[in-house]
């Protein structure tokens, strides 16, 4: 039993440790080390066009105004900077010597970008982005439609303190209940830039009203803000450019080829006036690429189930055939949609947003190799199947609609 | 005393240290290179890399049973005498010293571009460095058994990890399967086995001497690889069936980026430095073996009992050596693709192969391999 | 010349020497007048310097004519009302006494009078002085060479009360106290085996005090034992006044802050201990006992565990390892992280946290340093102070930490949170000497977070281990069973299996009788 042995070492290295520790903080002070208030949390960021270079607007979080207990309000939440450089970077650093704090991306929420940028391609932007350690790959990125991202983010909309995060978790909130919207964020916009057989797409965001009220924080104090920023329509790229923007109708098609439409409301007229809706509440959708009689075909096939969420005709829901009638008519209606929003894109836009290139990919490797060059007029003739199955479960709450106890 | 071994490091110890040694740098490093030779067949290219492991390794196990009470520093000796065999050793030294400071080099770019880039990576290494030599001055039964503790807390961050991709997974992202060529799966393969398997040549340093139960340990020696290269594999396969081929081939550390994408419900999320505690404690192993082959070589070679004293001040040079071993990043990845393989192919593999084979000659020769040479041990 | 002088310095050593006999020698010489009643009062007297605690008292047997004998004892440390009740009462006649030579008084004192037990003969005063010195009362009998030593040591001593710093909510409430004999009373009442040994000893060239190894033979490591024994004979010092010095004196690292000898004031964990075959230390005057060897395990077990449900004790044994990395890590890991890792915060939380920086004048590890320290501070004062002051200090305390400098804007209130949840999982660690090292490496970590962040931690956390897989007590791995493994012992490791699956004594502590019971069989379930 050897004791004391690692005794004399022990204390020797202890006492190393201890000096080098002292040391070290001593020496700390200029490295990594940054305080929670030396730093200028950024929740959104916009990027325009400018004359020589990029224009980069950034959305900074006040937030010894959002945590204060009592005594808020005296003054905004958040402060909107903006500078232009050459590259982005060149902006970051010009927005320093206006700032005292570091501007810290890691929260970034929100990634704007303004239309004519984005017109004219965001692939070198994005290339800092995913370049720079502090920024993740969780944001949000959409285009301000019409606008230019910097008055986007000067647009300060009610119900949170924080914007960017509100228009963070109403993107979340409208994908799911809406569904005209997409979350893309930098890897999804990323890899589809990189792929010949995947376009990607982006959600627009549009300002209603005067952009010059949502600066002063008075707005807040209102019931009916003005203006609100709404997201509105997808817009659809080519490899880094975006192309145009698709309708409400054409972005719901967009949206089911993708299956992320769960609670999407889907409605059309009934045969006597008035309205029949159902809501979806599960979907799954399969994007296929096949090779037929050497030509390639593009399918969707598309299961749903829904419930019937409102009548305003007289139909006698409780009848069995009134319901696979009502399936039928919702098959339809998502065919039609979808059927319109390839025909669009394929008509204008030639980029392959539904991705039948990459699932014509991964099903015959070989044929693609071949086709790859030259994808995006191959993908404008694309033949493309619609296959749609829906079935409705239940009818809600109640059973007869209350329109047809008035009709008698 | 009633202990059941008197071998400083227990078969299941050892089964530990070739797992950890196996991971280190492989699982940050290995699915980008994977991805950019066999886009989403990488995975497939892991596997592959783990037959071409166990094939390493069943080498390095008939190969230690020439030695089974040296270390390979010992047996270069007896094998090619007395001054030809320091030169081997010399050369081992050399490539242990080099194998440290390359991977030291790699802990500290990796936290100076991921974690934290203003920290001068003098400062980084030097800390490494110190809590590496803090292990080796304590000795092999106390690394051995620090493996030990270590062990469940990274295979419950693994689990972490994969429980929380799972649901990303996204199976599409790996069709369509096998469209990588034959050669570049290889290519791939031999990658792996050259940054996780050959590098074992240090483990020969202590391997069957010092460690107890030697049957089992060649089990063990095994087990550990299989289970090293299934995780190595496991990251790579969730490297491109949630990042996707092309975004881990894009990015310098996918299995960092791997984890930066856990989300649980927005509230378990950013967790990614938890799971780089992975790659330090394996990365910490494999410094300290690589370390512990230069230093254990070195006393070799001069004749010195106790490799302790040489710790520090090799410790010291090997902080410095790291800062030039590579010039930047660009080079070390030039030379990770072009020079490592052949490098470590020679040390790992040409040498050994050649050692083994003029060892049996002379065994075959002499008759009796005890009667070679005396002046071994000294 | 060199010798010459040499000579000289020889010459006069020796006529020091010579003239220094005669002194001494006349104390040798009458006999008749050595074994004097007085002259051995006189002689115990001046060997205690004329201590004024000092009793010699004098009793002459069977009336005012009978012969003298005399007793001496210290005041306070004897308990001498039985011896003389015993002697005043004997109902001997005179002449019995007169006739009887003084040997044969002493030897009928001895077999038949007193009513004291353990009664020793000695020779000599030079014997007399440590048994006094000891409680014990010497008894002469005038004009004979022989004494007596009476076991009459008592005295003023607490009783046996329930332990400060073990408390249990089921379980015995006995704890020991400062006698030596007491305490292993209580321990062999618990196991009444003939196995169990006390080999004792005395330890302090000055303070002599007793020493009792505690073992079951059978059960515990033979080689364990051996080196106990060997350890204790080691010590060469001039006092020992607790466990604590020879704690010291035996632990196999002097340096590390980790405890590797276990201490309790409980008897039932002394008993359960000398059950797995560990040994257990006795110091006289000291309630704390020394248990080795000791695991790192072993300090996150209270005693209670085997007393309540095994579920419960299993998940309290999970919540105490928590509560240790809570202990140790909490403020590093908050430094790290908001200074270093702001992006692991959720942004909601970082905002909120940054908001309750505005305005805090330091950096968050001045911050976390300062308000460790206070509380660091404050707990001593908490320690020192009267009982009553102390609870009003606490007070102080939480006002001043908690709202005052809140208020002030010094820290931020989420450092509040992180000190006082670290305070209050440092006390849930049941071993007061771990709960003390989890306080020095805290601030180690702290210092690492500081500087190096979350990778400083685990680099912090790296050493932590290695030191710890480093350390042995008494021959035993210290991180037992965990490193190395032994799959035996994990059932009453971080989980505790009921006490039926129990079967097998640990294995991580060397022990010669390795099964604990029959298998579960013959229990109803």
């Amino acid at each position: 039993m050897s004791r004391r042995l690692e005794g004399g070492g022990a204390l020797a290295s202890a006492v190393l440790l201890f000096e080098l520790l002292l040391g070290l903080l001593l020496l700390t002070g200029c490295w990594n080390r940054r305080e929670l208030n030396e730093l200028a949390i950024a929740a959104a960021m916009g990027m325009d066009k400018a004359a020589d270079g990029y224009r980069i607007s950034i959305q900074i979080i006040n937030p010894g105004e959002i945590a204060a207990k009592k005594g808020g309000g005296m003054m905004s939440p958040v402060v909107t900077y903006a500078a232009s450089g050459h590259t982005v970077m060149d902006a970051l650093r010009k927005m320093s010597t206006e700032m005292p704090r570091e501007i810290y991306l890691a929260h970034l929420r929100i990634l704007v970008i303004g239309e004519s940028l984005a017109r004219q391609g965001i692939g070198k932007v994005l290339d800092v982005l995913s370049r720079y350690h502090e920024v993740r790959t969780d944001f949000h990125i959409v285009a301000a439609r019409d606008r230019t991202a910097e008055e986007v983010l000067s647009s300060l909309t009610a119900l949170e303190k924080i914007p960017a995060n509100r228009l963070y978790t109403s993107l979340d909130l409208s994908e799911k209940i809406w569904a005209t919207t997409g979350k893309t964020n930098l890897d999804t916009l990323i890899s589809a830039i990189g792929s010949e057989g995947q376009g990607a797409v982006m959600t627009g965001i549009e300002i209603v009203g005067d952009p010059e009220n949502g600066r002063t924080v008075e707005q807040l104090k209102r019931t009916t803000p003005s203006p609100l920023l709404r997201f509105s329509g997808l817009g659809v790229m080519r490899q880094d450019k975006l192309e145009g923007w698709l309708g409400e109708r054409e972005s719901k098609g967009l949206g089911y080829t993708r299956g992320n439409l769960a609670g999407a409301p889907i409605s059309f007229p009934c045969p006597r006036g008035g309205y029949i809706g159902v809501e979806l509440i599960r979907m799954k959708s399969d994007v296929r690429g096949e090779v037929k009689a050497g030509k390639p075909v593009g399918s969707v096939r598309i299961r749903a189930e829904g419930n019937l969420s409102e009548v305003e005709c007289e139909t006698d829901v409780l009848k069995l055939g009134s319901i696979s009638e009502l399936e039928k008519e919702t098959e339809n209606e998502i065919r039609t949609s979808v059927l319109e929003a390839v025909r669009r894109v394929q008509r204008e836009y030639r980029s392959d947003i539904f991705g039948f290139g990459e699932a014509l990919h991964r099903a015959k490797p070989a044929a693609w190799k071949k086709w790859k060059r030259d994808w995006p007029r191959m993908f404008a003739g694309l033949e493309v199947k619609v296959n749609v199955d829906v079935k409705i479960r239940r009818i809600g709450t109640v059973g007869d609609p209350v329109v047809q106890k008035l009709e008698e | 005393m009633t202990t059941p071994a008197s071998a400083p490091v227990s078969v299941r110890q050892f089964t530990i240290l070739v797992f950890l040694y196996t991971v280190g740098t492989t699982i940050l490093v290995i699915p980008a290179g994977l991805a950019a030779v066999a886009k989403q067949d990488a995975w497939i290219a892991s596997l592959l890399g783990l037959l071409f492991n166990l094939a390493a390794v069943f080498f390095y196990l008939r190969f230690s049973r020439s030695f089974p009470d040296m270390t390979l520093a010992q047996y270069y000796e007896r094998v090619y005498g007395r001054w030809l065999g320091k030169l081997f050793t010399l050369s081992f030294v050399f490539f242990s010293f080099i194998g440290a400071a390359t991977v030291l080099f790699y802990l500290g770019n990796f936290i100076n571009t991921q974690v934290m880039p203003k920290t001068p990576i003098q400062a980084i290494s030097i800390l490494f460095i110190l809590i590496v030599a803090m292990g080796l001055r304590l000795g092999l039964e106390a690394i051995a058994k620090a493996g030990e503790i270590l062990f469940p807390w990274i295979v419950l961050l693994f689990f972490i990890l994969i429980a929380c991709l799972l649901p990303q997974v996204e199976v599409h992202k790996l069709l369509p399967m096998f469209e990588a060529d034959v050669s570049s799966l290889l290519k791939g393969a031999v990658s792996v086995t050259g940054t996780s398997a050959l590098p074992f040549i240090v483990f020969l340093m202590f391997y069957p001497a010092f460690v107890a139960n030697r049957k089992k340990a060649g089990r063990g020696f095994v087990a550990g690889t299989i289970a090293g290269g299934l995780f190595i594999a496991a990251i790579t396969f969730l490297s491109v069936a949630v990042l996707g081929a092309d975004i881990s081939e894009r990015q310098m550390y996918p299995s960092f980026s791997l984890a930066k994408r856990i989300n649980i419900g927005n509230f378990f999320a950013r967790v990614e430095i938890l799971i780089a505690a992975i790659w330090f404690i394996t990365v910490y192993f494999k410094i300290l073996f690589y370390l512990y082959g230069c230093v254990a070589g070195l006393a070799q070679l001069l004749g010195i009992g106790d490799y302790r004293a040489l710790v520090l001040p090799m410790g010291m040079i090997l902080v410095v050596y790291s800062q030039v071993v590579y010039p930047n990043v660009v080079y070390a990845a030039e030379f990770d693709r072009t020079v490592w393989i052949p490098y470590i192919l020679t040390y790992g593999l040409v040498i050994p192969i050649a050692t083994w084979a003029v060892g049996r000659l002379r065994h075959r020769m002499r008759g009796k391999p005890t009667a070679t040479s005396g002046d071994v041990g000294e | 010349m060199k010798r010459g002088v040499l000579k000289l310095l020889l010459k006069a050593g020796k006529r020091i020497r010579r003239s220094s006999h005669p002194t001494s020698e006349p104390s040798v010489a009458p006999r008749a007048q050595e074994t004097g009643l007085d002259r051995r009062f006189e002689q115990i007297s001046t060997a205690l310097g004329a201590s004024s605690d000092l009793v010699l008292k004098e009793i002459r047997l069977g009336g005012a004519a009978g012969p003298r004998v005399g007793a001496a004892y210290l005041d306070g440390l004897s308990d001498t009302r039985q011896l003389f009740q015993s002697l005043h009462g004997n109902d001997r006649p005179l002449e019995e006494w007169l006739n009887a030579s003084p040997e044969a008084v002493l030897e009928e004192l001895r077999r038949t009078v007193l009513a004291v037990g353990d009664i020793k003969v000695i020779d000599g005063i030079e014997n007399a002085v440590p048994a006094v010195l000891a409680g014990e009362t010497a008894l002469f009998a005038d004009g004979c060479a022989q004494a007596l030593t009476l076991g009459t040591s008592g005295g003023e001593k607490r009783g046996v009360e329930e332990p400060n710093t073990q408390s249990v909510i089921r379980g015995p409430r006995e704890g020991f106290t400062e006698l030596l004999r007491t305490n292993t009373a209580l321990v062999r009442r618990k196991i009444r085996d003939a196995r169990l040994r006390i080999d004792g000893r005395q330890i302090g060239r000055v303070t002599k005090t007793d020493v009792a190894v505690m073992y079951l033979k059978g059960f515990a490591s033979e080689a364990v034992v051996a080196e106990v024994h060997d350890r204790l004979d080691r010590i060469d010092t001039d006092a020992i006044l607790e466990s604590g010095y020879i704690e010291e004196f035996i632990q196999d690292h002097a340096f590390s802050p980790f405890p590797t000898i276990y201490n309790t004031e409980r008897p039932d964990t002394v008993a359960a201990g000398l059950l797995e075959g560990r040994v257990a230390i006795f110091v006289n005057g000291t309630p704390f006992v020394l248990l080795v060897p000791a695991l790192f395990t072993q300090y996150f077990q209270a005693p209670e565990d085997y007393y309540q449900r095994a579920d419960f004790s299993s998940l309290l044994r999970i919540l105490r390892l928590t509560s240790f990395f809570v202990a140790l890590l909490a403020p590093s890991l908050y430094i790290a992280v908001t200074t270093f890792h702001q992006e692991l915060l959720p942004t909601p939380l970082l905002i909120g946290l940054a908001g309750q920086r505005e305005g805090v004048p330091f950096p968050a590890f001045i911050e976390a340093l300062m308000m460790e320290i206070t509380f660091e501070i404050l707990r001593e004062a908490g320690v020192r102070m009267p009982k009553a002051i102390g609870q009003s200090v606490s007070i102080v305390g939480t006002l001043v930490i908690g709202q005052a400098a809140v208020e002030a804007g010094l820290v931020s209130p989420a450092m509040v949170i992180v000190v006082s949840i670290t305070a209050i999982s440092n006390f849930v660690v049941p071993a007061f000497n771990m709960a003390i090292s989890l306080r020095i490496l805290r601030f180690l970590f702290m210092g690492v977070a500081a500087s190096f962040g979350l990778f400083g931690v685990v680099v912090g956390l790296i050493g932590l281990v290695l030191h710890l897989c480093s350390l042995k007590s008494f021959g035993v791995s210290y991180m037992a069973p965990y490193a190395p493994l032994i799959r035996a012992d994990q059932k009453d490791s971080l989980l505790r299996l009921p006490v039926w699956a129990l079967r097998t004594r640990p294995r991580s502590i060397p022990n010669s009788n390795p099964v604990r019971q029959a298998p579960k069989g013959g229990n109803p379930s």
